[in-house]
């Protein structure tokens, strides 16, 4: 059964996902002060990409990309695609999940085991996507305001605490330093957008999906800005750089007045919860991915097998959180072939498909 | 410590058989009934080896050991 998806609706499920694991992780990068200079130019270099994304579910409408895949390449080599992108996605799934799990494990619960933490996660995430792509969408929906807030309130109560002269100097590292990490930027939130391309058969009511899907990277890109910015003008470079997870620091240091303090706890719940729905996006797409495969009609009798795998991945993944904050150097690299070279490929057979169908027709009306 | 997380996957696992497959057992074909069982067998394994204290390698080890074969470190 298709879901309709109305605009809003997917504009909400684009926020909350990128901004779900992004805000957590976002750090300083190798460019230092100059990082919203590279975050900028990532979302410039994303926009291609995006527009091929569009395009590929423009020319196949009502389908996801494991059909595209199969119609356009044929039931093999389609299928050792669809082994490609759902490995991806179910490895993403993975990462964020580790991601959190370390997460919560570092601010809070120190005492309790990583596994305990993920196992808490992935059966929330489980039964959110098992009750389907509906409730998901009305999950984000609820929550986005309310992520939003709590983005944007913490920015405005520390401006008394900013110290501006953390921005410079500007442009003090050169040219390809910047726009290497504007790569890592890339790959990392942008360019993962690709796993709603797993869900995309819901989107064939989306009047114009450029609209949709520019508008909404666009809204994320202010909100890394503002998020970033802040934790330079707040942390300082030193720190920044040190620091793990500089948002959750971040919002230790803000206070009003004498009676709100120590709010990182309200907002760290907030990450949580948008990183739950990333990680229930990407556990759909994964059992989507599954069933395609293996020829199983209802995705939903999958999600619990591939949400245990998601987890079994994500206790494996690294052997610590400094092994996951390294990975981020070669996630950039490991994930072109999904997010970049695939979807070429898949965009520039539908397009050849496509004219070549246009052709046919022509002669005929002739 | 290890007994009780090993408790907890035995719990986790079990709760996903009883609630998850066995109502749809009847209804699905043999196929996917093994297609199921074969991933979530995997899965339990693979937690199972780490709860153990039994290392696996994770894919971040390969991941960067091809890049330092093609580009050279990258940190």
């Amino acid at each position: 059964m298709q879901n309709n998806v109305s605009s809003r609706r997917l504009s909400s499920l684009i926020i909350v996902f990128i901004l779900g694991g992004s805000i957590l992780l976002g750090g300083l990068t190798t460019v230092e002060q100059d990082t919203w200079l590279s975050l900028i130019l990532s979302w410039v270099i994303f926009l291609p990409l995006l527009i091929i994304y569009i395009r590929v579910v423009k020319l196949h409408p009502g389908m996801n990309i494991y059909d595209i895949m199969v119609t356009l390449f044929g039931k093999q080599v389609g299928k050792l695609l669809t082994l490609a992108m759902t490995l991806y996605f179910l490895y993403l799934c993975a990462l964020v999940l580790r991601n959190f799990g370390d997460f919560i494990f570092i601010v809070s619960l120190s005492e309790t085991p990583h596994v305990v933490i993920m196992i808490s996660m992935v059966v929330l995430t489980a039964y959110m996507a098992k009750s389907g792509f509906d409730i998901l969408m009305k999950w984000t929906i609820i929550t986005l305001p309310v992520y939003i807030f709590l983005i944007a309130f913490p920015v405005v109560i520390s401006f008394e605490k900013l110290e501006f002269s953390n921005l410079l100097p500007f442009l003090n590292h050169p040219f390809k330093e910047i726009i290497r990490s504007a790569f890592e930027y890339f790959s990392f939130p942008f360019a993962e957008i690709i796993v709603l391309l797993g869900m995309s058969d819901s989107f064939k009511s989306i009047k114009k999906p450029c609209k949709v899907y520019i508008c909404s990277t666009f809204i994320c890109l202010v909100f890394l800005l503002a998020i970033n910015i802040r934790n330079i003008l707040l942390l300082g470079l030193p720190m920044g750089k040190s620091l793990f997870f500089p948002s959750y620091v971040a919002i230790r240091l803000v206070d009003m007045a004498d009676f709100m303090s120590r709010i990182e706890g309200s907002v760290s719940t907030n990450f949580v919860l948008a990183g739950t729905a990333k990680i229930a996006v990407c556990l759909l797409a994964a059992s989507k991915g599954m069933a395609s495969l293996f020829g199983i009609g209802d995705y939903k009798r999958l999600v619990m097998p591939v949400a245990m795998l998601a987890l079994a991945l994500a206790t494996i993944a690294h052997d610590s959180t400094m092994e996951m904050f390294a990975f981020l150097a070669y996630y950039p690299f490991f994930a072109f072939p999904f997010q970049v070279l695939i979807p070429l490929l898949v965009w520039i057979a539908g397009e050849i498909r496509h004219h070549r169908n246009k052709n046919k027709s022509t002669p005929a009306q002739a | 410590m290890m007994m009780m997380l090993i408790i907890i996957l035995i719990i986790l696992f079990a709760a996903i058989i009883i609630f998850d497959f066995l109502p749809v057992i009847k209804i699905q074909s043999k196929r996917d009934s093994f297609i199921y069982c074969a991933l979530l067998s995997i899965a339990f394994s693979i937690l199972l080896l780490f709860t153990l204290g039994i290392k696996i390698t994770g894919l971040f080890e390969h991941i960067k050991d091809f890049f330092a074969v093609f580009t050279g470190r990258l940190e």
